[in-house]
């Protein structure tokens, strides 16, 4: 090992790269103790010209300058960092091992300097952003378990053995990077130019600890040395996703202690602003490049080392909520592998996946189903004290769950689709899981409390909640369990923890009415039938009382939805009848039945419970004739769900817990599992059409014709026209016939709701009255100034047949349904004074700047001034080219919910420590 | 251990009671449907409710001119637009206000000199109502215009005789495209016509068939025109070497009243069309200015068969007519001209030997109140305004001419079962004329000159 190559390119020089802060004595001692002798040791780096004249060693600025002054007789240079120990033998390993397979850049096996046992590291894999992964375990020995020399996609630069000609090419590490991450840089860019990158370790390199350095620099250096080294097929497309993953990774690593929003700023912004260097030192690698991408992909990871290691640091802080003893190391891992609550975990996980997958192109468009706005901001401005744009506009306050979207979207880059889907992901998750938790609380395990989760979110009732479309219920089903979780888990044993349990309830509570309303007093209502069922244990009252509590503490934070709606309207609105199926229903009450007859004791109670609340739901859900109206009935079918899911759970747990009876209750509590099996199979309905059980998208494919008949088609509106169950949400009645105005393209999810009729109804409707009667032949002349572009008939209805013979209505062949265009250029939202049409956006209208728009929505002195206030819609000044709805109070009372109910939150978060 | 057993027991209990009062709630009943059902047009009555009136038969150019006639009970503005026979092109559109109650007559050349195309007329309001008349050298034609659009129409009285044309037109009015089926029956039962099973008329233009090519020599026939797909409007025009006549289609009635079934020596007949798949018994009932003449004419139509009633045969004087009919018939009378005329005739001083040709549409059921646009306006010719009284009841009619300024009415009294000419001066501050009676009749005018003549159903005004 200590024999020295006689070979002429064993000729080395060693440059040790002083950083200023590590001491050099011990790194010059080590080199020039090498048993294979170097022709030279210098000190490189601005700083260390003293120390170098100090220790009498000759100094270069810079490795560049070090290159150019070379004898050319150097075949290598050895880059050392300063503090580095090598082993006697390390240069030599490196020489001979890098001659030997013909490497340009060789690295050496890096280990700490006070325990030579341990590793740091063994080369390197990067992914494809050159984020690196060193495939260590934490404190790994070295055993000898990596020794063998091969290619690696990098190496770390604390010890470099570069070829000379290769150094000269590279320029040496790019001075502007961190250390890891121009040690990476060199090596990519040693591959690109044809050379192998290996690591050798038999070169053993002691290391000391040393401060590592700033995060964003280093992924700063990764950015620099992606532009530098791919070509700009792979640029176009790694760079943006680098880049939002750097900011999903901004979003979701605080979540288990990390900060790295200003990373991701300050590393592109470094970018930014070193971009014209960053294309010099493109410029001259790619001149004199001999690989290409595919060489460079062959040593990478596969997906993102970022966010693999964000993943598996959020599964770790998910685990530490499990007792200590159920994850105790690998073999604790293997042994909950290996339970069925993992396997059916697993499966709940793909069913959740599967049964949602075809969300992530928007919500569907159907019944109460509307896709979100293409805007989060506008939704949220909307909701709080803005501009109601269903029909022809009105005030009427949003619901709130828009608001909540809104915000959602906006966390989600704006991306309605993304929002769309991960809220109903989340929500299928969420409710399983937290199903799974809440039944734990009365000892029913995982798999009972997965199965009776599945059930939850899609069983009969969840499925009738979604079949109508009703999204925000079918979210703030699965919020539920949780609200009820906080109410019903052990009362903490200090005052703090107990304001912080009271905080929680709060705001989860708030979080659940901001998203379905009718659901406020749910969880409290549910606990005081439990309190009831479990009698005689006063305790169970407690419950009750923290979620009265969380919900008295809500009601501020449902403003301004609370202070604006009519909530006697609000709960009568439409008609609530429920008509379960037959064989699921008795499935249920089989179940239910067998639990409370069979189950062992206490968990009869819990059956008991959830039948109760079955039967109580199903009579909300059936309440028409006692005056209850669509959000009745979502309440009811909620508490169904939810009675679902106890019962389910109560099931199976009584099956897994059979020992426990004997004799007949035996066979009865096989049968009520049996039973408790229909209702979880029927969850399987939902998996085919991967909507979560939410409708079929019926009017995007119907309303797509509006897109060919016109170039911007949100300068109009629709007249929708069928049975009422076809059309988008509620609409209105001429002589018996429903229809409704939508927006065109297509509506979103604020136009579901039609407000109280106004003027402009009134007269749209004697202009259909008229058409009904036969009165009129230029239906569309009269439409148009509604702003209506085209008729859909969803059906054929009289309605419609009164449309066919109009003078002015050019029926679309060819299409679905019956549709008509109207032939009037003036058939537009917003027409300017010289005939052109303003575009309507978010809930603006924007166009070419000029003195008048009449703008066709229901006159508002909120949004100006209307110079012609004889009619129903308005006048109003267009000259800086945006007409806007000027906020309300709303405005500021839903900003103090939004950061009342953040601040519950934190404080709930910050109290409810040990302290 | 008990207690937990009555727990259950209750417990079962509860949720069963809930179960058994949830189910017992009722469903609320379902919301009705549209009241009203599927719109079916008016198959036989005009009525001068509607605001939109087609008007097939318009020529204005350098062979003849056309006059547009409307008249109005309340201030109405009027649009006539006259569609471009080249698809896609926009129509010609002209407008004019009529202080109601009025009448006012526009020359269309005053729009646009488009020559043979069709047109429609909408009233802002109603009872509105309008006709075309149209004039050439030698001839004189026109009826009122459309306003209710059935799915079936029927054509009867025509003729595809050596030395006739008949034109059949269809105009679609409307944007959609339409398709239609022509069948055709004459004396010699139904006449086969595969060309013409399937016509499509592309929205907003019309179609002209030239039915004396496709099925000619038959003296009496009868054209049914079904509107398969979308709207169409007939009307025939009928030419007979220098003059011509234009009816427009009607539906069906077991009633029609005729208060003009001849004029200026012209020999009427009476053409009625069964188009039922039964034989239908027809009474034809003759009205003199003194008397009625009952069941003048009895016959059994066969299915499917038209039948003419040669009036002349039996009066050389004018006479109203009404038919009867045991099944819903159509019905229209044309008159002409024949080789010698008979002495004492009513109009022989007027009479001219010739090529004469007038026809119209009858009226299914009498009113209190008509209106006849273009009656007594100055659009070339003598006017005349006939009415029929087929009720038992002597009645005084109210003749008031309608147009610029205040205009004294005249009135006239009408025996029971009798008819009245009341010839006019043509005017040109009369648009028009308003006829109304305590009892309800029929009322109708004519135009003449001495070349040609024309005939023109009046427009009752719903009550």
């Amino acid at each position: 090992m200590s024999s020295h190559s006689a070979s002429p390119s064993s000729i080395a020089v060693v440059a040790i790269l002083a950083d200023g802060t590590s001491a050099l004595d011990h790194t010059l001692e080590a080199a020039v103790a090498q048993s294979y002798e170097p022709a030279a040791v210098y000190v490189v780096g601005d700083s260390a010209e003293a120390s170098a004249a100090a220790l009498g060693v000759p100094w270069e600025r810079s490795i560049q300058a070090l290159l150019g002054n070379l004898e050319p007789v150097i075949t290598h240079v050895w880059l050392l960092a300063a503090g580095a120990v090598p082993r006697p033998d390390a240069l030599y390993a490196l020489v001979f091992e890098s001659e030997r397979v013909g490497a340009g850049v060789a690295g050496s096996k890096l280990l700490e300097l006070k325990n030579p046992d341990r590793l740091v590291s063994v080369g390197m894999a990067t992914d494809v952003f050159d984020v690196p992964y060193l495939g260590l375990d934490e404190d790994e020995l070295d055993a000898g378990q990596y020794d063998v020399v091969r290619d690696v996609a990098a190496v770390a630069g604390s010890s470099v053995l570069v070829r000379r000609d290769l150094a000269k090419g590279l320029g040496g590490p790019d001075s502007l990077m961190p250390p890891g991450a121009a040690a990476i840089d060199l090596s990519q860019r040693g591959r690109v130019l044809g050379a192998r990158v290996v690591v050798v370790p038999s070169s053993e390199v002691g290391l000391p600890e040393r401060p590592e350095s700033p995060l964003w620099r280093e992924e700063a250096g990764r950015i620099r040395s992606m532009i530098k080294v791919y070509s700009p097929v792979t640029l176009l497309w790694a760079l943006p996703l680098r880049f939002l993953i750097g900011l999903l990774e901004a979003v979701a690593a605080p979540f288990v202690g990390r900060w790295t929003l200003l990373v991701w700023l300050r590393s592109w912004l470094w970018n930014l602003v070193r971009l014209p260097s960053t294309m010099r030192a493109r410029a001259v690698l790619q001149a004199n490049a001999h690989a290409g991408d595919a060489e460079l992909f062959r040593y990478q990871l596969r997906g993102s080392a970022s966010l693999k290691t964000l993943w598996t640091e959020l599964v770790e802080a998910a685990r530490a909520r499990f007792p200590t003893e159920e994850r105790s190391g690998l073999a604790a891992w293997a042994r909950e592998i290996r339970r069925p609550a993992f396997g059916v975990g697993v499966a709940a996980l793909i069913y959740s996946l599967t049964a949602t997958r075809g969300l992530w192109s928007g919500f569907p468009a159907s019944g109460f189903s509307l896709p979100l706005p293409t805007r989060g901001a506008d939704a949220v401005a909307a909701y709080a004290g803005g501009w109601n744009p269903a029909g022809f506009g009105s005030v009427e306050q949003l619901p709130p769950f828009l608001g909540v979207a809104g915000v959602w979207q906006q966390l989600l880059f704006d991306r309605a689709d993304l929002a769309s889907g991960s809220l109903v992901l989340l929500a299928f998750l969420g409710g399983i899981w937290g199903t799974s938790r809440l039944l734990r609380t009365w000892s029913v395990e995982s798999v009972p409390g997965i199965l009776a989760g599945m059930a939850l979110m899609a069983g009969p009732a969840a499925r009738s909640l979604a079949g109508n479309g009703h999204v925000a219920g079918l979210v703030g089903l699965a919020l539920v369990p949780w609200v009820m979780r906080v109410a019903v888990a052990p009362w903490p044993p200090t005052w703090l923890q107990r304001i912080a349990r009271v905080l929680g309830a709060g705001w989860a509570t708030g979080l659940l009415a901001n998203i379905s309303p009718e659901l406020l007093l749910l969880p409290a209502g549910a606990l005081v039938i439990r309190a009831v069922v479990e009698s005689g244990d006063k305790r169970a009252w407690l419950a009750p009382l923290l979620a009265l509590a969380g919900a008295l503490i809500a009601i501020p934070l449902l403003r301004p939805w609370v202070s604006a709606v009519d909530l006697a309207a609000y709960l009568a609105a439409g008609d609530a009848f429920w008509a379960p199926g037959t064989v699921l229903l008795v499935a249920t009450l089989g179940a239910a039945a067998a639990a409370i007859v069979a189950a062992p004791d206490g968990l009869w109670r819990v059956g008991l419970w959830g039948a109760l609340m079955g039967a109580g739901g199903g009579g909300l859900a059936r309440s028409a004739w006692q005056g209850g109206g669509r959000h009745v009935e979502i309440l009811g079918l909620v508490a169904v769900a939810l009675g679902t899911a106890l019962v389910v759970g109560a099931a199976f747990e009584a099956l897994r817990r059979i020992e426990a009876v004997s004799g007949l209750r035996r066979a009865v509590v096989a049968f009520g599992a049996l039973a408790a099996a229909v209702v979880v199979v029927s969850t399987l309905l939902v998996l085919a059409p991967g909507r979560g059980g939410l409708p079929a998208d019926e009017l995007s494919g119907v309303l797509r014709f509006t897109g060919v008949s016109t170039d911007d088609t949100s300068t109009a509106r629709v007249l929708m026209i069928g049975p009422p169950e076809s059309l988008p949400g509620t609409s209105r009645r001429v002589r018996g016939a429903a229809y409704r105005v939508i927006s065109a393209p297509q509506p979103q999810l604020w136009e579901v709701q039609l407000p109280e009729a106004g003027p402009a109804d009134a007269a749209l409707e004697a202009v259909l009255e008229g058409v009904i009667a036969g009165e009129a032949f230029r239906a569309g002349e009269q439409l148009a100034d509604f702003g209506i572009r085209w008729i859909l008939a969803m059906d054929d209805t009289p309605l419609s047949a009164s449309f066919v013979g109009q003078l002015d209505l050019v029926p679309l062949d060819g299409l679905r349904r019956p549709a008509f265009l109207v032939d009037s250029d003036e058939a537009v939202r917003a027409l300017a004074a010289d005939g052109a049409p303003w575009r309507w956006r978010g809930t603006a209208y924007e166009g070419p700047p000029t003195p008048e728009v009449l703008v066709r929505e229901r006159a508002h002195p909120r949004w100006g001034t209307d110079n012609d206030p004889d009619d129903w819609a308005m006048t109003l000044d267009g000259s800086s080219g945006l007409i806007e709805f000027a906020p309300g109070p709303g405005r500021d009372a839903g900003r103090r919910a939004l950061w009342g109910g953040l601040g519950l939150a934190a404080a709930s978060a910050i109290l409810r420590r040990r302290w | 251990m008990r207690r937990t057993t009555w727990g259950r027991i209750a417990g079962a209990g509860a949720v069963l009671a809930g179960v058994l009062l949830a189910a017992s709630l009722p469903k609320p009943p379902a919301e009705a449907g549209p009241e009203f059902a599927a719109p079916i047009q008016p198959v036989v009555e005009t009525s001068a409710l509607a605001s939109l009136w087609h008007c097939p038969w318009i020529n204005s150019g350098s062979t003849r001119s056309s006059f547009l006639a409307v008249a109005a009970i309340p201030d109405v503005e009027v649009d006539f637009t006259h569609p471009d026979p080249r698809v896609g092109e926009p129509a010609d559109l002209g407008s004019l206000s009529v202080a109601g109650p009025g009448a006012a007559a526009l020359d269309v050349a005053e729009i646009v000199n488009r020559g043979d195309a069709p047109g429609f007329v909408e009233f802002s309001d109603g009872p509105a109502t309008a006709t075309a008349v149209v004039a050439g050298l030698t001839a004189l034609s026109g009826d009122r215009c459309i306003g209710s659009i059935p799915k079936l129409w029927h054509l009867p009285g025509l003729t595809t005789r050596d030395g006739y044309d008949l034109v059949l037109r269809l105009f679609n009015p409307i944007p959609d495209n339409a398709k239609v089926g022509v069948q055709a029956s004459s004396e010699l039962g139904s006449e086969a016509l595969p060309a013409l099973q399937s016509v499509d008329i592309v929205g907003r233009t019309w179609v002209d068939i030239d039915l004396a090519e496709a099925i000619p020599f038959l003296d009496n026939l009868a054209i049914t025109v079904s509107a398969e797909e979308g709207t169409v409007i007939p009307v025939v025009i009928q030419g007979r070497e220098r003059d011509e006549a234009s009816w427009p289609a009607t539906g069906l009635s077991t009633v029609w009243e005729f208060p003009t079934a001849t004029l200026a020596g012209l020999a009427p007949r009476l053409a009625v069309w069964n188009p039922n798949a039964f034989p239908v018994d027809v009474d034809v009932d003759f009205y003199t200015q003194n008397s009625n003449l009952q069941s003048v004419f009895t016959g059994t139509i066969e299915a499917g068969r038209p039948l003419v009633f040669p009036l002349a045969d039996q009066t050389s004087r004018a006479v109203g007519v009404r038919v009867r009919a045991t099944g819903a018939v159509a019905a229209a009378v044309v008159a002409e001209d024949v080789a010698e005329l008979t002495a004492g005739q009513d109009d022989a001083d007027e009479a001219t030997a010739g090529s004469r040709i007038a026809a119209t549409v009858g009226a299914p059921n009498p009113a209190r109140s008509w209106l006849l646009p273009g009656a007594g306006a100055a659009v070339g010719g003598q006017s005349s305004i006939w009415v029929l009284n087929t009720s038992s009841q002597s009645v005084t009619v109210t003749i008031q001419p309608l147009g610029s300024g205040q205009l004294a009415p005249d009135k006239v009294r009408l025996d029971p079962e009798t008819f009245r000419r009341i010839r006019l001066s043509s005017s040109r501050r009369v648009g028009g004329y308003r006829v109304d009676a305590a009892v309800p009749i029929t009322a109708s005018w004519s135009l003449q000159t001495r070349e040609a003549v024309a005939l023109f159903a009046g427009v009752a005004i719903g009550d």
